[in-house]
């Protein structure tokens, strides 16, 4: 799976550019490749290793101003929850901004003795609403207690002092996010912060401290109302995983239901945290203009230091969902105006048809000369969007294609729909052209070298594949395998699973046919 | 070059604010970077264009980016919304050489892109293209700033996709609350404010687009920002012939119509069925020539710059738990700008978050006001972040551009920490007191009227309708 193009300018522009352009424009282009070939290959400039703990390091210097951007990547997602704690890996992402044992506090020990009581107290209070006892005497007293040392624990608080370090050290974009698949920390500072940086960024992982754990709940309660309840896409997106996977992890919505978020209990998030926040589900990327030699000096010193795990947990085994019925639909009942997503099943990045399938997201939508682009939205002006991505909602497991669109105004789902079946169509039958495979090659090689322009791009892009693959490498051998890509390759492989067999459609729409609906 | 060109001074500056953890105090005790930008060749070429130009031989891509003295501020009330359809079919609508697929082939196929864009006072038409591919592609990108072709059936697909997002311009609530709050603010018939319809966007045509794009985009007062591996010599001789030959004498639209800074203390609500409401709290900022904005930027900084770490921020999010965002914005701009503050919280708690709000600004103004520790961390924050200004040539370059745009003395990045620097406590609290009026803000909510019940605890509460048109 491709998740940004990277490739190499050695061999493949060359390779591909004697089919296709004047020998005179070749060889100036050789000499600009070879010319700046260490500069654009990243194999020769990355230097990587492993910490004894198990965390895998990947380090890239680069020319600029004097700043760098770090990734640490974490192989928790929600593919690691389980039923009842759904949206626990983002919670715990929320929980890692928290500070540690001495930072945020103004006194550890007096303010452990208050937050081990609140725990308890906190996780009756949870016990109690579970069990259908929120009007209970029992509850409320508790209730009332939690927030009384929720508010003795508060005394001994300094609020948000690990972000604040951070940002007052010159820290930039300083921020995390939770994926199905990953769990990822970032921020980019000044380089002579690198080493409070190291300190902050792996203190925070060996002793983490759930630091107000109950009032943190409502603010994630607040961004699932912001990002799911109130927005008609997070409806539909809540709405069309649900129906399209019956085992799969990726059912449920990275961010939980909202009756989950409210019932998490410290032992369990501790527990969580345990089990997957180890060094070997760990992959920490480094880029910006740094000391290579004084940088790996510092990640060692700090990041060695967080406990090596053993790590019990595989990959959850799930199939590629093939159980009938098939095609599923689901309608979500809404004012606002009509949207839509379709989906096939297809299997994961492992598999060796995930690289075809990004060909074909490339023929179909790829930018404004892409088929749907062309078709829907310029000449039948049927869409004002229609696009399509190849790995939703992540690539650890078996996923959809995914293809997503918003008609015209006078136009309906339905019509969009069929008019995108009918691109797809095509291509099973006709193939693409070698322009079109041609396009896409050149895409690959030129993305390699525009995505060197951004620290945190490049270092976002190496933590992924390492994470995902165990070799950032990977992403040469993709590379590869695109110039091999030929047209009965994208035709097997569009038939093979862009059909009726694999299919799922979530409509929102005012009107909707019978027979299932999701009330608003 | 930017290596050589982009040096840093390293001195030690006072100390940095106190940290309960003993081996962080001693690590973030280090130097701060002073800045020191890099040297941009500004070069005056053929009828007075301007190019700010950084060589960058790390990468093998050329960016270029030329902007022209028009933007969104100088659409008429009439006519609202042409500017947006104009920019967008200038590049989308082809050019003499090139119809529209032809072009956006060419420039898929080389992995290039072009782009205009329109700012409220600037417009702007760039390229960006690996270097092999730059002798290809110039001629094109000239030919569309010179000569667009404005195809007429592009047209009618933006025109059908632009009223398509107006139908659709109500399902945002954040979209919704700021929209109608600048409404509020400026006035429904202000350039600062007004909002295109199905009506005015209908009169567009593609011949509007030829006249206006003759009359307004030319030589006259054009800046370009750009970066190449080439030398500053070598990418003059490539462009310049385009400049030469451009005959075209454009006019530079007059500023708009001064704006009074005068408004009503309000609380208006759209009623909209939702579980958590958007809200906007504010009142009008300062323009940019205000001397005083380096101290409200620092006095907004500690209100509310930041989720984390700010006033707002700390109570509304981290002790109350009412909100996952909260920020806080001064508006410096040409004219007026507008202070905001924003949040989404729950139905339940929006009358409770909006109070806390005006108390914790009350109480800023007055009796809690600005210490020495909040405006240290202010200004450690905001100073320490400004290397990231210089982070690629490209950036470099149109920063330049935009601060000579808006008439600031060069070397300004310099002068913009200096000036921070030297802002004091009473500074702070004094511009604090000039320009922040609590007891006087618009409040705009979007959010779920049957549920609000206790909205009159915020006095008179006028309903204010949507426009579904």
């Amino acid at each position: 799976m491709l998740k940004d193009w990277i490739p190499a300018c050695a061999g493949m522009t060359v390779k591909f550019m004697i089919k296709k352009i004047f020998s005179f424009l070749f060889l100036f282009l050789l000499t600009q490749c070879s010319s700046s070939d260490s500069g654009l290959d990243l194999r020769k400039r990355v230097h990587q290793f492993k910490l004894d703990n198990g965390l895998s390091v990947i380090l890239l210097k680069r020319e600029g101003a004097p700043i760098f951007s770090s990734y640490l990547r974490v192989k928790v997602g929600n593919i690691e929850e389980t039923p009842g704690a759904y949206g626990l890996a983002h919670f715990f992402e929320h929980m890692a901004f928290k500070g540690t044992q001495t930072v945020g506090t103004k006194d550890w020990p007096a303010e452990k003795k208050v937050m081990e009581e609140l725990f308890q107290v906190g996780t009756k209070v949870v016990e109690l609403k579970k069990a259908g006892k929120s009007d209970s005497k029992e509850y409320k007293d508790l209730l009332a207690k939690q927030m009384r040392l929720q508010k003795k624990q508060d005394e001994f608080i300094v609020k948000n002092e690990f972000t604040t370090i951070v940002q007052r050290n010159g820290g930039a974009d300083q921020n995390a996010s939770t994926s199905n698949d990953f769990t990822t920390y970032h921020v980019s500072m000044p380089v002579n912060k690198m080493e409070l940086w190291a300190y902050l960024e792996s203190s925070r992982f060996i002793q983490p401290v759930l630091r107000e754990f109950f009032s943190e709940k409502q603010v994630v309660a607040e961004e699932r109302r912001l990002r799911v309840d109130n927005k008609p896409d997070g409806q539909l997106v809540e709405a069309f995983l649900d129906v399209a996977f019956d085992q799969n992890p990726y059912k449920v919505m990275v961010i939980g239901p909202a009756k989950d978020i409210q019932n998490y209990t410290p032992a369990e998030a501790l527990e969580f945290y345990k089990s997957f926040y180890i060094p070997d589900r760990m992959v920490l990327s480094v880029v910006g203009n740094f000391d290579v030699k004084q940088a790996e000096t510092v990640i060692r010193k700090y990041f060695g230091q967080i406990p090596k795990g053993q790590d019990n947990h595989k990959d959850p085994k799930v199939s590629l969902n093939s159980k009938p019925p098939f095609p599923r639909e689901v309608y979500v009942k809404g004012d606002e105006k009509a949207r839509f997503y379709m989906g096939f099943h297809r299997p994961n990045w492992s598999h060796s048809d995930d690289i075809v399938l990004d060909v074909v997201q490339s023929v179909l939508c790829g930018g404004r000369t892409s088929r749907l682009f062309e078709s829907l939205v310029l000449k039948q002006q049927v869409a004002q969007v229609a696009t399509c991505y190849a790995s939703f909602p992540g690539g650890r497991l078996p996923n959809l294609f995914w293809f997503y669109g918003i008609p015209m105004n006078g136009k309906t789902n339905q019509q969009v729909q069929q008019a995108m079946m009918v691109e797809v169509k095509k291509l099973i039958e006709e193939g693409p052209t070698q322009y079109e495979l041609d396009k896409v090659k050149n895409q690959i090689d030129a993305d390699l070298i525009y995505s060197l322009r951004s620290n945190a791009g490049l270092a976002s892009k190496l933590s992924y594949y390492q994470a995902l693959t165990g070799d950032w490498t990977y992403l040469y051998d993709l590379q590869d395998r695109v110039h091999r890509i030929s047209k009965d390759d994208v035709m097997r492989v569009a038939q093979k699973y862009l059909n009726a067999k694999g299919q799922v459609s979530a409509y929102y729409q005012k009107n909707q046919p019978e027979p299932q609906t999701q009330e608003k | 070059m930017f290596k050589k060109s982009l040096t840093l001074v390293f001195l030690f500056v006072s100390t940095l604010a106190f940290a309960t953890d003993p081996l962080v105090e001693k690590l973030q005790n280090q130097e701060l970077p002073r800045i020191k930008e890099p040297d941009i060749k500004i070069v005056s070429m053929s009828q007075g264009v301007r190019l700010y130009y950084l060589q960058n031989t790390e990468l093998p891509i050329v960016q270029i980016k030329s902007y022209f003295e028009v933007g969104s501020l100088d659409d008429t009330y009439e006519d609202r919304g042409f500017l947006g359809l104009f920019v967008a079919n200038w590049r989308e609508g082809g050019s003499k050489k090139l119809a529209p697929d032809e072009l956006d082939e060419k420039l898929e196929f080389l992995s290039a892109s072009m782009l205009s864009q329109l700012g409220p006072e600037l417009t702007s038409l760039s390229l960006t293209s690996l270097a092999k591919d730059f002798d290809e592609l110039l001629p094109l990108y000239f030919d569309v700033m010179q000569n667009p072709r404005f195809d007429q059936k592009r047209f009618d697909v933006s025109l059908n996709k632009s009223l398509s997002s107006l139908s659709r311009r109500n399902e945002n609530p954040y979209a919704i609350v700021s929209r109608e709050f600048q409404q509020s603010l400026y006035g429904e018939k202000s350039p600062y404010a007004w909002n295109s319809n199905k009506d005015t966007l209908s009169k567009v045509t593609v011949q509007k687009f030829k006249d206006f794009h003759k009359s307004h985009i030319g030589p006259k007062r054009m800046r370009i920002a750009a970066s190449s591996p080439l030398p500053l010599k070598e990418f003059i001789a490539k462009i310049e012939p385009y400049i030469i030959q451009w005959k075209v004498k454009n006019q530079v639209p007059p500023e708009p119509k001064p704006l009074k800074k005068e408004w009503e203390p309000s609380v208006e609500l759209i009623d909209r069925e939702l579980n958590q409401s958007a809200i906007i709290l504010g009142h009008f900022g300062i323009k940019r020539t205000n001397p005083d904005k380096f101290a409200l930027i620092l006095a907004n900084d500690i209100l509310g710059g930041s989720t984390f770490g700010s006033r707002l921020g700390d109570r509304l999010r981290t002790d109350l738990g009412y909100t996952y965002g909260i920020r806080s914005g001064m508006g410096i701009g040409r004219d007026y700008g507008a202070f905001k503050i924003a949040i989404q919280t729950k139905t339940e708690t929006t009358i409770p978050a909006i109070q806390e709000i005006k108390k914790i600004l009350q109480a800023m103004i007055h009796e809690k006001p600005v210490t020495q520790a909040e405006l240290d961390y202010a200004k450690e924050r905001i100073l320490n972040q400004l290397i990231f200004e210089l982070d690629s040539p490209f950036q470099i370059v149109s920063r330049r551009l935009d601060y000579d745009y808006k008439g600031y003395p060069p070397k300004y990045l310099e002068i913009f920490q200096e000036k921070i620097e030297a802002v004091t406590l009473d500074q702070v609290n004094g511009v604090l007191q000039k320009y922040f009026f609590p007891d006087r803000l618009k409040i705009m909510i979007v959010g779920n009227k049957s549920e609000i019940t206790d909205i009159n605890k915020l006095g008179s509460v006028k309903m204010r309708p949507l426009d579904w048109e």
